[in-house]
């Protein structure tokens, strides 16, 4: 018993500051103490705020906007902070079900991947079908670039979203998948390189969820790859990302010339 | 002698079932296993956002390997049985398999989502949302 013992150590619970909290967190984690901390506060409290501030209804009309009314709790469902039944229940309580589907819909995305998850917990790391892109596996990169690390990449765009990652631990969905498809289909960068970035930097990444979005992207999890044009990213990010052609040169063509462009082997993508 | 609840990164709240499903007194513990933290890749953030959240929680936060740390206070406690809630992470149910060898582990499902006849077919999400969405726009997904 002494020799357990001697292998636990009681944690403290108590805080006077958030600062000091970090301070402890810190010396937990040595290795990771340059790392910058999120202001986004964990508790079921903070939950709640963000379960009262939902707007299901104008989630539906502006999610894909990067601006759009996003409900935030996702870091707070990941961790089982708050329920998606709660969530769902609190929904339906602001419009009828066609005017909250959208929202519902997307609290069912995150039930699905935790169900594919238990069914067949191997997917995660693995792809689940090939790629669709013309290229095989051995193609893409183990490694993640020193640029993306860095967010010194050529394109303004995806500078602003590592820097929100890393710094916040949160990125809008849509961003998300701006982010993995540059670093897939333009990098050439295993879809499970940016998983493992994702992971480490957001609040809410979990495997299934985070992985299995990374595979619909790469398309070894959907039946062609995603990816975007400068057009789609002015439209959607354009009010909170600096979106000029002259700072995203990489995505300045139209989706046939970039399909051609990214994936010259694959001749059904060409439109 | 008191019941033990193993708290993991999955439920992280006061009202998981898991606390109804106890008759009598326990204790929920948080395991900080350094090991598993750093397999999930979690940086500090992520870290933060945890501690944080189990500050206000009725839990005892201890640093240890999961399984060392649980297995000695279920000794302690005199506890035959650990009590968490069901996940689907295999880190987790690599862990439960080890106390196994020990004591009994008892899984608590959290509330559903939705209700569904059967397992869906889960190769594409609308082939999984077209059996869910028949549940998933009533109050607790009941069917």
């Amino acid at each position: 018993m002494a020799y357990l013992t001697s292998m636990m150590e009681k944690l403290p619970t108590q805080f006077e500051t958030r600062a000091q909290l970090q301070a402890h967190i810190r010396s937990l984690s040595p290795h990771l103490a340059e790392e910058t901390v999120s202001q986004i506060e964990g508790g079921r409290a903070a939950g709640e705020h963000r379960l009262a501030q939902l707007d299901a209804q104008a989630y539906g009309r502006s999610r894909n906007f990067l601006d759009g009314a996003v409900s935030y709790l996702s870091p707070y469902i990941r961790h089982g902070i708050v329920t998606l039944n709660e969530a769902r229940n609190l929904a339906l309580q602001q419009g009828e079900p066609k005017d909250v589907e959208k929202f519902v819909q997307e609290l069912g995305w995150r039930d699905f991947w935790q169900r594919v998850y238990a069914q067949s917990p191997e997917k995660i790391w693995h792809d689940i079908e090939p790629y669709k892109t013309g290229y095989g596996a051995d193609h893409y990169s183990d490694q993640l670039p020193e640029d993306i690390d860095q967010a010194t990449t050529p394109s303004a765009a995806i500078n602003h979203f590592i820097l929100q990652l890393k710094t916040t631990g949160y990125l809008h969905n849509h961003a998300r998948m701006y982010l993995a498809a540059y670093l897939v289909h333009w990098r050439h960068v295993a879809w499970q390189a940016g998983a493992t970035f994702f992971l480490e930097h957001l609040l809410d990444g979990d495997p299934a969820s985070n992985n299995l979005s990374f595979q619909w992207v790469a398309s070894t999890f959907a039946n062609k790859p995603y990816f975007f044009n400068l057009e789609n990213l002015q439209k959607f990010a354009g009010s909170v990302a600096p979106c000029g052609a002259e700072e995203n040169p990489e995505f300045d063509a139209s989706y046939e010339a970039l399909a051609m462009s990214l994936f010259p082997n694959n001749e059904a993508l060409h439109g | 002698m008191a019941d033990l609840i193993w708290m993991h990164e999955d439920m992280l709240r006061a009202s998981h079932p898991v606390f109804s499903a106890i008759n009598g007194e326990a204790t929920a513990a948080f395991i900080w296993d350094d090991a598993y933290l750093d397999a999930m890749h979690y940086g500090l953030k992520r870290r933060m956002f945890i501690y944080e959240t189990l500050c206000a929680l009725p839990v005892e936060i201890y640093r240890a390997d999961t399984v060392t740390g649980l297995l000695h206070l279920a000794e302690a406690a005199g506890s035959e049985t650990i009590y968490s809630g069901t996940t689907p992470n295999p880190a987790l149910q690599t862990i439960a398999a080890q106390l196994e060898k020990t004591v009994s582990v008892q899984w608590v499902a959290d509330d559903a989502f939705v209700s569904l006849s059967g397992e869906p077919d889960l190769q594409r999400f609308f082939r999984y949302w077209n059996k869910a969405r028949k549940t998933a726009f009533t109050h607790n997904g009941a069917g």
